[in-house]
């Protein structure tokens, strides 16, 4: 009797054990499984962006072309001042490449935290402003190309800051269980 | 097949379960140090930069008249 209750012991602690070490491993795949889909979030906003300016660079050759035309037509040959006309025509351009720019740097920000937590298993503890620096970012995009379009942006460049928000608050869900 | 047996194996089969349902999702997501390779590709430059670029090259040839 007594061994049979020692054998059931021994099985329920060996199943015990079994069962942490799985809970421990399924913990780690958690935290693996977030820093995976932040840097996934990341990156398709960057690449995103870029694929955007594909498009929208059609829209800024069609502005350039007649930029320049309205200054050979204004402004006899050579017009000493043709350069500092077209910067001045084609500002709202100029403006969307530098928004794309910061951007791009915000999000390379925040992915080297994700770096060092993947290293370290630590994440910065500015986290939270690194991450709603890039949202901002984004949103500078956003209203750089409605500006310069005259037009709203796209509804997936509108809804990109709000889901990289998002991203953000679930990988510090997952920082804080990890550290509880 | 005693009780104790068959509840041993569920128990075996059952973390068996969980540990390869994990595992594949943890292949499935992907490896996050692979998912650098965006950056990699993607540079300071847009599409923009080049149309404004050659859109200042055009008219500094304006300027020198030399279009």
């Amino acid at each position: 009797m007594r061994v049979k209750a020692f054998g059931q012991l021994a099985i329920s602690l060996v199943g015990l054990a079994l069962a942490l070490l799985a809970l421990s491993w399924l913990t780690g795949c958690e935290v693996r499984q977030a820093q995976s889909s932040i840097r996934s979030a990341l990156t398709a906003a960057d690449d995103g962006m870029y694929e955007a300016a594909k498009i929208y660079a059609e829209k800024a050759k069609a502005d350039s072309d007649a930029s320049l035309e309205r200054i050979e037509a204004d402004c006899p040959r050579p017009c000493p001042d043709a350069t500092a006309r077209y910067r001045v025509a084609m500002t709202s351009w100029f403006e969307v490449s530098a928004a794309i720019k910061a951007a791009h740097h915000s999000l390379e920000a925040a992915d080297r935290a994700v770096d060092v937590w993947i290293a370290g298993s630590k994440m910065a503890p500015d986290w939270g402003s690194i991450c709603d620096g890039a949202a901002k970012t984004i949103e500078a995009v956003s209203d750089a190309t409605a500006a310069a379009t005259g037009e709203p942006p796209p509804a997936a460049l509108k809804a990109a800051p709000a889901v990289l928000r998002a991203a953000c608050q679930a990988t510090m869900l997952v920082v804080v269980g990890a550290h509880r | 097949m005693s009780d104790q047996t068959s509840e041993i194996l569920a128990m075996a089969f059952s973390l068996f379960d969980i540990v390869t349902r994990a595992a594949r999702h943890a292949i499935e997501s992907g490896d996050p140090a692979d998912l650098r390779k965006v950056y990699d590709r993607v540079t300071d430059r847009s599409a923009i930069d080049d149309v404004l670029d050659a859109g200042t090259e055009a008219a500094r040839e304006i300027e020198q008249d030399g279009r």
